[in-house]
């Protein structure tokens, strides 16, 4: 299978991710339990977008305003939608970042890093030049390492047993936030 | 000049009408930082606050805000990888088209300084990692003005030759004259596209979600370093998360429907 084709057959798996961890973040109040690392935050912020169908029949619902409670785009995930784009809060341990996530492609847009020592602007010290470019590119990949792990998360449950479980969890959280 | 930060738009605005009282110290600055000396041709611009002083990235590497896509590196590495990556990259380096009628210009060049490609000035080698900016110069014609100069000169021709049509073959011949005219006219256009490639776990973060740049990146590194490079879609990220039979279990899976 092609790329293209892996693209169009499979979308599904990261939409379905994507929308299992808005159940997961809003399930213990953005607190996300990761398998030997502890608790992690993750908040959906008040930027969505849902897809449904493909091709001709495709939709799409964009969601967005701060004071919203994104009752518009729980009640698309109501009409079968699922999240294709969010805009995300991730905190862990020190360090925070806030970033789009695509599920289709998985893109990440307009990363904001953590703010630490090196971010200062010092180019003319070679040290410290190189110091900030590898901060930067270690946090850019820790933020792409975290989601990994809650991938792995989402996969396991979803090819596993408890799968079934965890739908039904998912459909009445589905439910439960639209009547709100 | 005169400058003025847009906090609605976020964008850093350079006019040369003066607007007094409007500039603060703090203000110029980043007027000084985001100063690129070609622009003052131009009546009115904007730069965006992203945007490097040098070089021409939006959400790159050293970008306050970043936007990136992660590859995955096919292949072994050469023993003698470092000796390997400098002779490729040097080989693969950015070549100048200013002075040259050549249409198209693509190599690699420093992250922080696009005129860098020598890599005099800081190393593509940090720590495990090769941070490289891929850069394209292109002479761009746009269609109006090649259709506008195609049918100038197709009259032209018509009149010349006194007839009312030109066969399809010879308006062909025509426009792809009048473009390549078009194109030495026009000056060579860069883009710049920064990736960092993680050895130790051979991955890249290539930071442009532009389709037509990452194809670009594809083709360029596979030339430049011989390494197919793939897309980490969600379903091929899966596979460095997932076991022989774990991976097996997940190709059976059909969307599920959530109501």
């Amino acid at each position: 299978m092609d790329l293209v084709d892996i693209i169009s057959e499979k979308k599904f798996l990261g939409q379905e991710f994507l929308t299992w961890l808005w159940y997961k973040s809003e399930e213990r109040g953005g607190a996300i339990l990761l398998p030997e690392e502890g608790d992690i935050l993750v908040v959906f912020e008040k930027h969505m977008l849902l897809e449904s169908g493909e091709g001709e029949s495709l939709e799409r619902l964009i969601c967005k305003g701060l004071q919203a409670e994104l009752q518009e785009a729980r009640t698309g995930l109501l009409m079968g939608k699922k999240l294709e784009k969010a805009r995300i809060y991730l905190a862990k341990g020190d360090y925070e970042w806030r970033f789009s996530l695509s599920a289709t492609l998985f893109e990440f847009r307009s990363v904001s890093l953590p703010k630490t020592v090196a971010s200062g602007d010092d180019s003319s010290d070679p040290l410290a030049w190189e110091a900030k470019v590898l901060e930067r590119t270690g946090m850019s990949e820790e933020v792409v390492h975290t989601i990994d792990q809650l991938f792995r998360m989402f996969l396991k449950i979803r090819i596993g047993s408890g799968w079934s479980q965890e739908k039904a969890g998912l459909k009445a959280w589905i439910a439960k936030s639209a009547e709100h | 000049m005169s400058s003025l930060w847009d906090r609605k738009n976020e964008r850093f605005f350079c006019e040369r009408e003066n607007l007094p009282g409007q500039i603060s110290k703090k203000l110029e600055e980043k007027q000084r930082v985001c100063y690129r000396p070609w622009s003052l041709n131009i009546k009115n611009f904007h730069v965006q606050k992203n945007r490097n002083a040098q070089g021409l990235c939006y959400m790159g590497l050293l970008s306050r805000t970043a936007t990136f896509v992660r590859y995955s590196v096919e292949g072994q590495l050469p023993d003698n990888f470092w000796d390997f990556a400098a002779e490729r990259i040097a080989r693969f380096s950015f070549q100048d088209i200013d002075d040259t009628f050549d249409e198209y210009s693509i190599g690699w060049v420093a992250i922080d300084n696009m005129f860098d490609s020598s890599f005099a000035h800081a190393s593509y080698a940090v720590g495990d990692q090769i941070v490289l900016a891929m850069r394209i110069d292109e002479r761009k014609v746009s269609a109006t003005l090649l259709k506008k100069f195609s049918l100038k000169e197709e009259e032209r021709v018509k009149k010349e030759h006194q007839t009312p049509r030109l066969s399809r073959g010879h308006r062909d011949q025509i426009k792809e004259d009048v473009r390549l005219q078009l194109a030495k006219k026009a000056l060579p256009a860069p883009s710049v596209y920064e990736l960092s490639w993680n050895l130790s776990d051979n991955t890249i973060l290539f930071f442009s979600t532009s389709a037509k740049a990452q194809s670009i990146l594809e083709d360029f590194f596979k030339d430049c370093f011989g390494l197919s490079i793939i897309l980490q879609v969600p379903y091929l990220a899966a596979a460095n998360l997932l076991d022989h039979s774990e991976l097996e279990r997940l190709k059976e899976i059909q969307p599920e429907i959530l109501v």
